[in-house]
């Protein structure tokens, strides 16, 4: 490029935004655009004359490189980065300033276009960007941790809801173990009224016998006072029959519901079988309100019966052993559900009590006296069955309802 | 000589009612029998007994209202307590705060009982 190809073109420099200057072979400053003019404030007509190295464009060093041996020698740009200075507005500033030699039509270097590149703006504009550019890689590492770890989490979460899930069915069982207590003093004070028909009846016979004996005749009203006796004892003996084998099939009862046929009323007279040391020590009476008939469903007896064991241990604790408790069964032939609703006396369920009382080991129970999983099994063993177990807000009426609904059609 | 005494038998079970009017009766009591508290006190007041035999767990009026109603009319009627319960301190205490004057656990052998009766009467 030639010196005169540049003044030439001079109206083009005139509109760059970054400072130009052309300074020839003896320094003089020979061209500046308005904007290196405002760079070192410096007014139109105060630039004749002025050598670059007298102003040295206003930097504090000068770099000396406007019209170095450099670039005469290698005829090529350079760039001098990094000069410090201080503008005529003051500032300190940077720049980086590049030479670009200009020659003659003989191709002699004769002078220099100087251009000046402002890096403290740069490098602000640069800072801030990196700085944003920064925060935003940061945050997209947070934001991959955050994602992380609530993948870990979740994991964890579903790894303890699996296992709380086998927890559950392998307490099934064991939460009748516990139950088994309370069903032992129900069946012991069950079987005491049968096996003292059994032994009573057994020595006034025998008291007789020995009478008959003594004087060598029977009469028929003997004979038939014996074969009362008998008749009482063997149907106490058959109900004590009764009762350890429904000990036995509870204890031995499968934890999958099987898809045989039964009826919901012999299942709760059980429980209330079971429950009556409850209803003895205290003062709970069980009043039923059964339809004649109600349609079978499949179940699984055993696990039905303590779950309505459950139930009514729970409302008589809450009654402090006094009131009553009413079970009543509809059967809705449209819906194809039955309903077995449990009401008691007791002083009901606050809202805050019954938001929780089917989690486990939601207890109001004072400690030993309850596992804390009553209602929790209760809700587990009706599921299986396809059915739902409710509480049911009574609005300021006194007692807890419970409503446990059963499907009749579906299978399990 | 001494007169026949009467003896009320309150138990909710047939059997054992049989078999306790026919024991006693077969001793020398007059029996009488009800199935429930609420009969055992309409029974004594029609007819005044000397004794009150009562089951605890029967429905409605259970034998432990029924003897606290008994005590509040007479203090000085003898009543035993038939329980299907293990005769622990705890029930001891109770039967006796409540009044009775001897409670016997079932299954108890006749002569037993009997021997409670004459006890008392």
């Amino acid at each position: 490029m030639t010196l005169d190809q540049v003044l030439a073109a001079k109206h083009l420099l005139d509109d760059m935004s970054f400072p130009m200057f052309v300074v020839d072979a003896d320094r003089k400053l020979r061209y500046a655009n308005p904007a290196f003019r405002e760079f070192i404030g410096l007014r139109p007509h105060e630039q004749n004359g002025l050598k670059s190295c007298d102003q040295c464009l206003g930097l504090s060093t000068c770099p000396g490189c406007c019209f170095s041996p450099e670039v005469l020698r290698t005829q090529a740009t350079m760039t001098r980065a990094e000069i410090t200075g201080r503008t005529a507005g003051g500032r300190d500033i940077r720049v980086n300033l590049t030479s670009t030699p200009l020659t003659d039509g003989n191709g002699t270097v004769v002078a220099t276009l100087q251009h000046l590149l402002d890096v403290s703006v740069e490098e602000r504009v640069h800072r801030k960007y990196r700085k944003s550019l920064e925060e935003e890689h940061l945050q997209r590492i947070q934001a991959q941790e955050i994602a992380r770890e609530l993948r870990k989490k979740v994991e964890e979460l579903e790894k303890a809801h699996r296992e709380l899930q086998e927890l559950y069915g392998r307490m099934v069982p064991m939460e009748r173990q516990a139950t088994i207590g309370t069903m032992a003093g129900g069946i012991a004070h069950e079987i005491n009224t049968p096996l003292q028909n059994i032994m009573g009846h057994d020595q006034m016979i025998r008291v007789m016998l020995d009478e008959i004996r003594r004087k060598g005749s029977i009469t028929p009203a003997q004979l038939d006072r014996i074969e009362k006796g008998l008749r009482i004892i063997d149907a106490n003996a058959s109900r004590c029959g009764r009762i350890s084998h429904g000990l036995l099939s509870y204890v031995a009862a499968p934890e999958t519901v099987s898809g045989k046929m039964g009826n919901i009323i012999p299942v709760i007279e059980d429980a209330i079988r079971f429950f009556r040391i409850e209803l003895v020590n205290r003062k709970v009476e069980v009043v039923r309100e059964f339809p004649s008939t109600v349609p079978e469903f499949p179940m699984a007896a055993e696990m039905l019966i303590q779950s309505f064991l459950n139930v009514f241990i729970n409302s008589s604790q809450a009654m402090k052993g006094v009131g009553k408790i009413i079970v009543t069964i509809t059967v809705d032939t449209k819906e194809s559900m039955m309903t077995v609703r449990v009401r008691d006396t007791g002083p009901g369920i606050s809202k805050e009590i019954a938001e929780k009382m089917f989690e486990p080991f939601k207890t109001v129970r004072k400690a030993g006296q309850g596992t804390g999983l009553g209602l929790f099994l209760t809700r587990f063993i009706i599921r299986r069955h396809g059915g739902e177990i409710v509480h049911v807000p009574t609005d300021g009426e006194v007692g807890a309802t419970f409503d446990i609904t059963f499907p009749l059609e579906t299978g399990l | 000589m001494t007169s026949i005494k009467s003896i009320l038998v309150t138990d909710d079970d047939p059997g054992i009612l049989e078999m306790l009017v026919d024991f006693l009766g077969g001793h020398g009591y007059e029996v009488l029998c009800a199935d429930s508290g609420d009969a055992a006190l309409r029974q004594i007041k029609e007819h005044p007994v000397d004794m009150v035999i009562s089951d605890v767990n029967m429905p409605q009026m259970d034998g432990l209202k029924l003897c606290r109603r008994v005590r509040e009319k007479d203090p000085n009627i003898p009543i035993i307590i038939m329980s299907g319960s293990a005769p622990t301190e705890q029930y001891r205490d109770l039967y006796e705060t409540i009044g009775a004057s001897d409670c016997i656990t079932k299954p108890f052998p006749l002569p037993d009982l009997l021997q409670k009766v004459q006890a008392l009467l």
